[in-house]
Protein backbone atom coordinates (compact mmCIF):
# COMPACT_ATOMS: atom_id res chain seq x y z
CA UNK A 1 0.00 0.00 0.00
CA UNK A 2 2.48 2.25 0.46
CA UNK A 3 2.97 2.79 -2.90
CA UNK A 4 -0.65 4.47 -3.42
CA UNK A 5 0.01 7.76 -2.85
CA UNK A 6 -4.07 7.78 -1.39
CA UNK A 7 -3.15 5.26 0.82
CA UNK A 8 -6.55 3.22 0.81
CA UNK A 9 -7.99 0.83 -1.94
CA UNK A 10 -9.97 1.66 -4.46
CA UNK A 11 -13.89 1.05 -4.18
CA UNK A 12 -15.59 -0.64 -7.26
CA UNK A 13 -17.75 2.12 -7.38
CA UNK A 14 -14.84 4.47 -8.13
CA UNK A 15 -14.58 2.37 -11.24
CA UNK A 16 -17.82 1.67 -12.16
CA UNK A 17 -18.19 5.38 -12.25
CA UNK A 18 -15.44 6.35 -14.66
CA UNK A 19 -16.24 3.11 -16.63
CA UNK A 20 -19.63 4.35 -16.66
CA UNK A 21 -18.51 7.85 -18.26
CA UNK A 22 -16.20 6.77 -20.43
CA UNK A 23 -19.16 4.88 -21.91
CA UNK A 24 -21.73 8.10 -21.98
CA UNK A 25 -22.19 10.55 -24.23
CA UNK A 26 -20.32 13.31 -22.12
CA UNK A 27 -16.91 11.69 -22.88
CA UNK A 28 -17.47 11.99 -26.50
CA UNK A 29 -14.17 13.10 -27.29
CA UNK A 30 -12.34 10.78 -25.55
CA UNK A 31 -11.07 7.78 -27.88
CA UNK A 32 -7.91 5.27 -27.64
CA UNK A 33 -7.53 7.26 -24.12
CA UNK A 34 -5.73 4.94 -21.32
CA UNK A 35 -7.15 6.15 -18.21
CA UNK A 36 -5.94 5.42 -14.97
CA UNK A 37 -7.66 5.51 -11.19
CA UNK A 38 -5.04 4.11 -9.13
CA UNK A 39 -5.33 6.44 -6.23
CA UNK A 40 -1.77 7.90 -7.46
CA UNK A 41 0.42 5.22 -7.65
CA UNK A 42 1.46 5.95 -11.13
CA UNK A 43 2.19 9.68 -10.57
CA UNK B 1 -22.77 17.89 -0.72
CA UNK B 2 -25.53 20.65 -1.18
CA UNK B 3 -23.76 23.56 -3.77
CA UNK B 4 -20.14 22.88 -4.25
CA UNK B 5 -18.41 26.13 -4.46
CA UNK B 6 -16.29 26.21 -8.11
CA UNK B 7 -13.51 28.48 -9.04
CA UNK B 8 -12.09 28.92 -12.46
CA UNK B 9 -9.26 30.63 -13.99
CA UNK B 10 -9.55 31.76 -17.67
CA UNK B 11 -13.08 31.26 -17.62
CA UNK B 12 -13.93 34.41 -20.17
CA UNK B 13 -13.78 32.26 -23.06
CA UNK B 14 -13.00 28.78 -24.60
CA UNK B 15 -13.19 25.95 -22.49
CA UNK B 16 -13.07 27.60 -19.07
CA UNK B 17 -16.42 29.30 -20.19
CA UNK B 18 -17.81 25.97 -21.20
CA UNK B 19 -17.07 24.41 -17.76
CA UNK B 20 -18.23 27.52 -16.08
CA UNK B 21 -21.65 27.16 -17.51
CA UNK B 22 -21.73 23.07 -17.21
CA UNK B 23 -20.90 23.59 -13.37
CA UNK B 24 -23.80 26.55 -12.67
CA UNK B 25 -26.36 23.98 -14.81
CA UNK B 26 -25.16 21.49 -12.08
CA UNK B 27 -26.03 24.08 -9.30
CA UNK B 28 -22.62 24.97 -8.39
CA UNK B 29 -21.35 28.17 -6.78
CA UNK B 30 -19.37 29.50 -9.08
CA UNK B 31 -16.49 32.39 -9.09
CA UNK B 32 -14.53 33.26 -12.81
CA UNK B 33 -11.75 35.04 -13.32
CA UNK B 34 -9.64 36.19 -16.12
CA UNK B 35 -8.35 40.01 -17.30
CA UNK B 36 -10.95 41.63 -18.71
CA UNK B 37 -13.20 43.16 -16.41
CA UNK B 38 -16.42 43.94 -18.76
CA UNK B 39 -16.61 39.87 -19.91
CA UNK B 40 -16.32 38.84 -16.74
CA UNK B 41 -19.21 40.78 -15.17
CA UNK B 42 -21.23 39.49 -18.77
CA UNK B 43 -20.41 36.39 -17.83
CA UNK B 44 -21.11 36.18 -13.72
CA UNK B 45 -24.50 37.47 -15.17
CA UNK B 46 -24.89 34.80 -17.52
CA UNK B 47 -24.69 32.26 -14.42
CA UNK B 48 -27.01 33.84 -11.99
CA UNK B 49 -29.66 33.81 -15.15
CA UNK B 50 -28.87 29.83 -14.76
CA UNK B 51 -29.72 30.16 -11.55
CA UNK B 52 -26.00 29.93 -9.80
CA UNK B 53 -24.67 32.43 -7.18
CA UNK B 54 -21.78 33.54 -9.32
CA UNK B 55 -19.10 36.35 -9.12
CA UNK B 56 -16.18 37.27 -10.97
CA UNK B 57 -12.52 38.31 -9.80
CA UNK B 58 -10.27 39.97 -12.13
CA UNK B 59 -7.19 38.07 -11.93
CA UNK B 60 -4.05 37.99 -14.09
CA UNK B 61 -2.67 34.17 -13.01
CA UNK B 62 0.68 35.47 -13.67
CA UNK B 63 0.32 37.85 -10.08
CA UNK B 64 0.33 36.33 -7.20
CA UNK B 65 -0.98 39.45 -5.40
CA UNK B 66 -4.06 38.74 -8.19
CA UNK B 67 -4.34 34.86 -7.11
CA UNK B 68 -3.95 35.50 -4.03
CA UNK B 69 -7.34 37.66 -4.02
CA UNK B 70 -9.05 35.46 -6.28
CA UNK B 71 -8.92 32.82 -3.31
CA UNK B 72 -9.11 34.77 -0.77
CA UNK B 73 -12.50 36.29 -2.54
CA UNK B 74 -13.83 33.03 -3.19
CA UNK B 75 -13.19 31.93 0.51
CA UNK B 76 -14.57 35.30 2.20
CA UNK B 77 -18.05 35.00 -0.51
CA UNK B 78 -18.86 30.91 -0.43
CA UNK B 79 -16.96 29.97 3.22
CA UNK B 80 -14.91 27.41 1.82
CA UNK B 81 -13.53 26.10 -2.28
CA UNK B 82 -14.03 22.81 -3.53
CA UNK B 83 -13.06 22.34 -6.95
CA UNK B 84 -10.84 24.70 -8.48
CA UNK B 85 -10.29 24.08 -12.69
CA UNK B 86 -6.54 25.56 -13.37
CA UNK B 87 -7.64 26.73 -17.03
CA UNK B 88 -5.97 30.21 -17.93
CA UNK B 89 -3.00 29.26 -21.07
CA UNK B 90 -1.63 30.87 -23.61
CA UNK B 91 -0.82 29.47 -27.46
CA UNK B 92 2.30 32.34 -26.28
CA UNK B 93 3.95 32.63 -30.01
CA UNK B 94 4.47 29.27 -32.32
CA UNK B 95 7.21 28.97 -33.69
CA UNK B 96 10.92 27.22 -34.53
CA UNK B 97 13.73 25.98 -31.91
CA UNK B 98 15.74 28.37 -33.34
CA UNK B 99 13.52 31.73 -33.62
CA UNK B 100 12.49 31.27 -29.77
CA UNK B 101 14.03 33.92 -27.08
CA UNK B 102 13.92 34.72 -23.54
CA UNK B 103 11.19 36.67 -24.11
CA UNK B 104 9.24 34.36 -25.75
CA UNK B 105 9.22 31.80 -23.32
CA UNK B 106 8.26 34.10 -20.62
CA UNK B 107 5.43 34.93 -21.97
CA UNK B 108 4.10 31.08 -21.85
CA UNK B 109 6.27 29.64 -19.44
CA UNK B 110 4.73 32.50 -16.81
CA UNK B 111 0.79 31.88 -17.93
CA UNK B 112 1.00 27.88 -18.54
CA UNK B 113 3.53 26.89 -15.58
CA UNK B 114 3.59 29.73 -12.87
CA UNK B 115 0.21 30.45 -13.09
CA UNK B 116 -0.64 26.78 -12.42
CA UNK B 117 1.85 26.80 -9.89
CA UNK B 118 0.76 30.34 -8.41
CA UNK B 119 -3.22 28.93 -8.61
CA UNK B 120 -2.31 25.66 -6.90
CA UNK B 121 -0.44 27.49 -4.34
CA UNK B 122 -3.38 29.63 -2.56
CA UNK B 123 -5.80 26.96 -3.45
CA UNK B 124 -4.67 24.20 -1.47
CA UNK B 125 -4.01 26.53 1.17
CA UNK B 126 -7.85 26.59 1.36
CA UNK B 127 -8.23 22.78 0.67
CA UNK B 128 -5.87 21.30 3.06
CA UNK B 129 -7.66 22.73 6.18
CA UNK B 130 -10.98 22.13 4.97
CA UNK B 131 -9.65 18.15 5.05
CA UNK B 132 -11.08 17.85 0.68
CA UNK B 133 -11.07 19.77 -2.35
CA UNK B 134 -10.58 18.89 -6.11
CA UNK B 135 -7.97 20.61 -8.44
CA UNK B 136 -8.20 19.92 -12.15
CA UNK B 137 -5.27 21.91 -14.27
CA UNK B 138 -5.68 21.64 -18.05
CA UNK B 139 -2.86 20.81 -19.93
CA UNK B 140 -2.76 19.68 -23.88
CA UNK B 141 -2.38 16.71 -26.11
CA UNK B 142 1.20 18.62 -26.27
CA UNK B 143 1.35 17.81 -22.77
CA UNK B 144 2.86 14.39 -23.87
CA UNK B 145 4.07 14.78 -27.12
CA UNK B 146 6.28 16.78 -28.74
CA UNK B 147 5.10 19.27 -32.04
CA UNK B 148 7.62 21.12 -34.37
CA UNK B 149 7.12 24.78 -34.31
CA UNK B 150 5.37 24.62 -30.94
CA UNK B 151 8.32 23.90 -28.54
CA UNK B 152 7.48 26.50 -26.02
CA UNK B 153 4.04 25.75 -25.75
CA UNK B 154 4.70 21.70 -25.94
CA UNK B 155 7.17 22.28 -22.95
CA UNK B 156 5.12 24.69 -21.06
CA UNK B 157 2.32 21.99 -21.27
CA UNK B 158 4.33 18.73 -20.09
CA UNK B 159 5.55 21.22 -17.04
CA UNK B 160 2.16 21.09 -16.15
CA UNK B 161 1.68 17.22 -16.14
CA UNK B 162 4.95 17.44 -13.90
CA UNK B 163 3.44 20.20 -11.69
CA UNK B 164 0.24 17.95 -11.26
CA UNK B 165 1.47 14.58 -10.66
CA UNK B 166 4.29 16.12 -7.70
CA UNK B 167 1.15 17.91 -6.07
CA UNK B 168 -1.23 15.68 -6.28
CA UNK B 169 2.02 13.36 -3.89
CA UNK B 170 2.54 15.80 -1.87
CA UNK B 171 -1.30 16.09 -0.60
CA UNK B 172 -2.17 12.59 -1.03
CA UNK B 173 -3.93 11.66 1.79
CA UNK B 174 -5.22 14.66 2.95
CA UNK B 175 -8.13 14.84 1.19
CA UNK B 176 -6.86 16.78 -1.59
CA UNK B 177 -6.67 15.50 -4.83
CA UNK B 178 -4.83 16.97 -8.27
CA UNK B 179 -5.58 15.80 -11.45
CA UNK B 180 -4.93 17.05 -15.12
CA UNK B 181 -7.49 17.02 -18.15
CA UNK B 182 -5.55 17.05 -21.19
CA UNK B 183 -7.72 18.56 -24.61
CA UNK B 184 -6.73 17.83 -27.84
CA UNK B 185 -7.75 20.43 -31.13
CA UNK B 186 -10.68 22.09 -29.36
CA UNK B 187 -12.74 24.54 -31.29
CA UNK B 188 -11.54 27.73 -29.32
CA UNK B 189 -9.92 31.33 -30.54
CA UNK B 190 -6.89 29.85 -28.81
CA UNK B 191 -6.75 26.99 -31.22
CA UNK B 192 -7.98 29.57 -34.22
CA UNK B 193 -5.11 32.11 -32.89
CA UNK B 194 -2.54 28.85 -32.59
CA UNK B 195 -2.85 26.98 -35.99
CA UNK B 196 -2.76 30.99 -38.07
CA UNK B 197 -4.64 30.20 -40.85
CA UNK B 198 -7.83 28.26 -42.03
CA UNK B 199 -5.53 25.85 -44.59
CA UNK B 200 -3.19 25.07 -41.21
CA UNK B 201 -6.54 24.60 -38.78
CA UNK B 202 -8.09 21.80 -41.68
CA UNK B 203 -4.38 20.12 -41.93
CA UNK B 204 -3.87 20.07 -38.26
CA UNK B 205 -7.47 18.24 -37.66
CA UNK B 206 -6.89 16.25 -40.36
CA UNK B 207 -4.31 14.43 -38.30
CA UNK B 208 -6.72 14.15 -35.47
CA UNK B 209 -8.17 10.38 -36.22
CA UNK B 210 -11.54 11.26 -35.35
CA UNK B 211 -11.27 14.26 -37.90
CA UNK B 212 -13.30 16.70 -35.93
CA UNK B 213 -12.57 19.38 -33.45
CA UNK B 214 -13.66 19.37 -30.42
CA UNK B 215 -16.47 21.01 -28.28
CA UNK B 216 -15.77 22.96 -25.66
CA UNK B 217 -18.02 21.03 -23.76
CA UNK B 218 -16.69 17.94 -24.40
CA UNK B 219 -13.61 18.55 -22.32
CA UNK B 220 -15.91 20.58 -19.93
CA UNK B 221 -17.66 17.73 -19.28
CA UNK B 222 -14.85 15.74 -18.51
CA UNK B 223 -13.41 18.51 -16.14
CA UNK B 224 -16.29 18.41 -14.13
CA UNK B 225 -16.38 14.14 -14.18
CA UNK B 226 -12.94 14.57 -12.78
CA UNK B 227 -13.59 17.47 -10.36
CA UNK B 228 -16.63 15.52 -9.11
CA UNK B 229 -16.94 13.02 -5.67
CA UNK B 230 -17.43 10.16 -8.81
CA UNK B 231 -13.88 10.10 -9.36
CA UNK B 232 -12.61 10.43 -5.45
CA UNK B 233 -9.67 7.70 -6.63
CA UNK B 234 -8.18 9.52 -9.21
CA UNK B 235 -5.39 11.55 -8.25
CA UNK B 236 -1.93 12.55 -9.88
CA UNK B 237 -3.99 11.25 -13.15
CA UNK B 238 -3.58 12.67 -16.74
CA UNK B 239 -7.03 12.02 -18.69
CA UNK B 240 -6.54 12.48 -22.56
CA UNK B 241 -9.74 14.16 -24.14
CA UNK B 242 -8.18 14.37 -27.75
CA UNK B 243 -10.04 12.33 -30.26
CA UNK B 244 -7.43 9.51 -30.05
CA UNK B 245 -4.80 12.06 -31.08
CA UNK B 246 -2.01 10.26 -28.79
CA UNK B 247 -3.17 6.57 -29.30
CA UNK B 248 -2.07 7.05 -32.90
Amino acid sequence: MNATALDRYGHVDGVAALVAFVAGPESSYITGSNLTVDGGMNA
Amino acid sequence: MSSPVVLITGALTGIGRAAAVIFAQEGAHVVVSGRRDKEGQELAAELQALGAEAIFVRTDVRNEDDVRNLVDQTVKRFGRLDIAVNNAGTEGVPGLVTDQTAESYAATFDSNVLGVLLSMKHELRAMLPQGSGSIVNVSSAYGSVGAAGASVYVASKHAVEGLTKSAALEVAGTGVRVNVVAPGTTDTGMLTRFTNTDGNKTALVSTVPVKRLAAPEEIAHVIAFVASANASYMTGASIPVDGGMIAD
